[in-house]
C-alpha cells in the first residue's frame, strides 16, 4: 500500500547510519507550490485523493471535502493559499492533485492536495535551519528550511499555517 | 437528531445552490411543488451560493425553502454522520450546520433548522 502512495518505499529511506547523530523525520511531498515537508509526527496517513465534495462558499484554497473513514475531512490547497506558482504541469509526468498527506495539528484535521509524496526521511537535525533563504510569503508558514537531495526544502509550521488558513466567514457568491 | 436511543437518523435530503443540505425529517413540515407564492431561496438564504435553485418548496421551522426538484427521505445509521471538522468549524457554525453525512458519493450539510434565521444574515 506504501508503493502505492510513497515515491520512495520505507525499505529504500536513507534511515540513520549512527546513533550518534541526531534525526528529525519529515514527510516531504510535491504541490503545485514546490516540494514542502512537515514533521512526521504531523501526518497522520497519506491516501488517494478520491471524490471530493466541493462547497462554493469555501474560499479558493479550500477546495472541497472528503469522507476519510468515517469522517469529513477539508481539503487545503496550499499553492492556492501561499499564492505560488507552481513548476509547469507533467513536468515530472504527474498528475495534479493524486495523492492527500492527512495532516492533524491544533485540533484541526486537513488533507494537503498533493501531486505526490516523496517519502519519509530521517535527516539530520543540524541540517535544519532558519527559513531565511525562503520567500516571505512562505517564511511566514514554516518554522525551518532544510536541504533534501540537493534541494531546498521548507518545513512547515503546521499549526501556524492551519490557524491562517482556516476559513472565517463564508464566501457568498 | 432522532428519538433517544435511536442508532439511524431520518434525513430530508435536498439540494441548494449546487450543495447537498439536509434536515432532520421531523422538522420538515411539508414538501411540495413550486408555486407562485413566496419562499426564500435555500442557496441564497443560507449562504451557500448566489446560483438560483427552483422546482420544490420544503417548509422548515416556518420558513418556506425553495429548493432543486429532486427531495429525498434518507435513512442514514447514526455512523453516517461525521462531525464539522474544526477547522470549518467557524464558518460551519455561521451557516448553522449539525453535521456532515456521506449521501452515496457526496456530502451532505446537516443544517440546524434553528438556525436559519442565522444564515439569511450571511
Amino acid at each position: 500500500m506504501a508503493g502505492d502512495v510513497l515515491e520512495s518505499s520505507p525499505a529504500s529511506l536513507p534511515l540513520a547510519p549512527s546513533e550518534t547523530v541526531a534525526r528529525r523525520a519529515v514527510v516531504v511531498f510535491r504541490t503545485a507550490a514546490g516540494d514542502l515537508a512537515l514533521d512526521a509526527a504531523l501526518v497522520e496517513e497519506v491516501t488517494v485523493l478520491g471524490e471530493a465534495t466541493p462547497l462554493p462558499f469555501l474560499p479558493g484554497h479550500v477546495p472541497g471535502l472528503v469522507f476519510l473513514r468515517g469522517r469529513a475531512v477539508p481539503l487545503l490547497d496550499l499553492a492556492a493559499f501561499l499564492d505560488l506558482a507552481g513548476p509547469e504541469e507533467g513536468s515530472e509526468g504527474e498528475e495534479l492533485a493524486e495523492r492527500l498527506v492527512v495532516v492533524a495539528a491544533d485540533g484541526m484535521t486537513v488533507g494537503l492536495v498533493s501531486r505526490r509524496v516523496r517519502g519519509v526521511f530521517e535527516l539530520p537535525a543540524a541540517d535544519f535551519a532558519a527559513p531565511d533563504a525562503l520567500g516571505a510569503e512562505v517564511r511566514k508558514y514554516c518554522q525551518a528550511q532544510v536541504s533534501y537531495d540537493g534541494r531546498l526544502v521548507a518545513v512547515l509550521d503546521l499549526p501556524v499555517l492551519l490557524r491562517a488558513a482556516r476559513p472565517r466567514s463564508a464566501k457568498v457568491s | 437528531m432522532t428519538e433517544a436511543g435511536t442508532r439511524h437518523h431520518d434525513l430530508v435530503v435536498a439540494s441548494a445552490g449546487g450543495v447537498l443540505i439536509a434536515f432532520e425529517a421531523a422538522r420538515v413540515e411539508q414538501i411540495s411543488e413550486e408555486d407562485a407564492t413566496e419562499a426564500l431561496d435555500a442557496g441564497v438564504l443560507l449562504g451557500l451560493s448566489g446560483r438560483r435553485t427552483a422546482g420544490r418548496r420544503l417548509r422548515v421551522a416556518g420558513e418556506t425553502l425553495l429548493v432543486d426538484p429532486e427531495v429525498r427521505l434518507e435513512r442514514f445509521p447514526a455512523s453516517a454522520l461525521s462531525p464539522t471538522p474544526e477547522f470549518l468549524g467557524e464558518v460551519f457554525r455561521r451557516l448553522g450546520v449539525l453535521s456532515v453525512v456521506r449521501v452515496r458519493d457526496r456530502l451532505a450539510l446537516v443544517l440546524d433548522v434553528d438556525a436559519i434565521p442565522v444564515g439569511r444574515r450571511i
